[in-house]
């Protein structure tokens, strides 16, 4: 009988663990440390004056978030980033805690750094300035910067579905639109960006690691991606190290610099 | 038959860790920024909070813009009061009677109780640094 009851118990904890790794990590509420906090905000005051000294108007910048070494990115979550004066706006997705919608939001730099980062470091590119301004007529119009935007999301989103979106896919749809006037929707944004020859990562994500996030996290979900890549554990997303690349290669970038504590 | 037993075990341990183990991928989510609370105003002695030190929580009550807290200076008894923003995270919780200590960060004066940062008393530098709205 203890058998019967071993079993039952091993499946429960397994059932009930996720849970509790989950729930401590994108969703907690607590206020954060000291330490997080002057950091955070040592490093957005250091950006920022980097920021100014560049000359730049426009860019878009990216910071590690966490450690994602394992998938061979370094850089988690990329935003636009304008200068408004001698500060800058950051222009961003973000995933409602816990759920599977997200919005997008305008904030100071200090906020784009409390995040509890794994690093204290971030990237910028600068766009050529024809890009910059065909940016920011985008991010000032408040009728154009959501052309791309759609609340459903998950964060493995499939970089050429429309049924989710992911932070670092808005960013990249967002800027197609700002080079093509003639973009009205997601798909004609991903078709320019193919045209262009972006390349979104291919991250190995096997059966069991797909299961356990659709079971466990309201925001993954992997029905998006063809079955032939998803159950040969390839999963093809955009990363923001894949925008970096893609700005390099396509020349719409024209420089780069980093940004550390 | 027992080492059977510990076996499936075993085997239901391993794809369990297999499904816990590996947080798939993250980029960001909201709720870890709105987690600082922001002072909006400062009844006191100009020096009162910018100096810093520990501080003594004298009261605690709603108000109009957030949650007032009543604060007496360890040491000297000097009274004055914050206007802390309400946090949709809840995480302003201090009571009366707990001492809070504030230090300076590079974006204003920070509002810590037990390492944890409270809010900020932001500079005019650290409100630009510490805006957010939604426009979806």
């Amino acid at each position: 009988m203890y058998k019967k009851y071993l079993l039952t118990a091993t499946a429960s904890l397994c059932f009930l663990t996720p849970g509790l790794v989950y729930a401590g990590q994108a969703c907690e509420q607590k206020s954060p440390s000291v330490t997080m906090v002057t950091q955070g905000l040592a490093l957005a005051v250091k950006t920022a004056a980097q920021l100014n000294a560049s000359g730049a108007e426009v860019v878009i910048i990216g910071r590690v978030g966490q450690d994602l070494s394992k998938y061979g990115q370094h850089f988690s979550h990329i935003a636009f980033a304008y200068r408004e004066g001698a500060s800058w706006t950051i222009v961003h997705k973000l995933n409602e805690c816990g759920t599977a919608v997200s919005n997008v939001f305008e904030q100071g730099m200090g906020q784009f750094f409390l995040d509890d980062p794994f690093k204290f470091e971030d990237a910028i590119a600068v766009p050529a300035p024809e890009v910059q301004q065909r940016i920011l007529a985008v991010l000032k119009n408040p009728e154009k910067v959501l052309t791309e935007y759609i609340p459903q999301y998950s964060m493995l989103a499939y970089a050429w579905g429309n049924k989710y979106q992911q932070s670092n896919q808005w960013v990249l749809e967002t800027l197609a639109l700002a080079m093509e006037p003639q973009i009205k929707n997601r798909e004609q944004a991903q078709a320019w960006l193919k045209f262009k020859g972006y390349e979104p990562s291919t991250l190995n994500i096997g059966p069991m690691t797909r299961l356990g996030a659709r079971m466990f996290k309201a925001n993954i979900a992997f029905d998006d991606h063809p079955n032939d890549k998803r159950f040969s554990d390839r999963i093809e997303t955009v990363t923001a190290d894949s925008v970096f690349d893609f700005l390099k290669k396509s020349g719409l970038g024209v420089s780069y610099f980093t940004v550390s504590l | 038959m027992k080492n059977l037993t510990l076996r499936r075990v075993a085997v239901a341990l391993s794809l369990c860790g297999a499904l816990v183990a590996n947080q798939a991928f993250a980029q960001s989510t909201v709720s870890d920024m709105s987690a600082i609370s922001v002072v909006v105003s400062v009844l006191a002695p100009a020096y009162f909070i910018s100096e810093g030190g520990e501080y003594l929580v004298k009261g605690v009550e709603a108000s109009g813009n957030g949650v007032l807290y009543v604060l007496e200076k360890v040491g000297t008894g000097v009274r004055g009061s914050v206007t802390v923003t309400a946090n949709a995270s809840g995480a302003v919780s201090v009571g009366v009677g707990e001492v809070i200590s504030v230090t300076a960060s590079s974006a204003g004066m920070l509002l810590v109780s037990a390492g944890r940062v409270l809010a900020i008393v932001p500079t005019e530098l650290g409100k630009s640094l510490m805006k957010s709205k939604k426009i979806s």
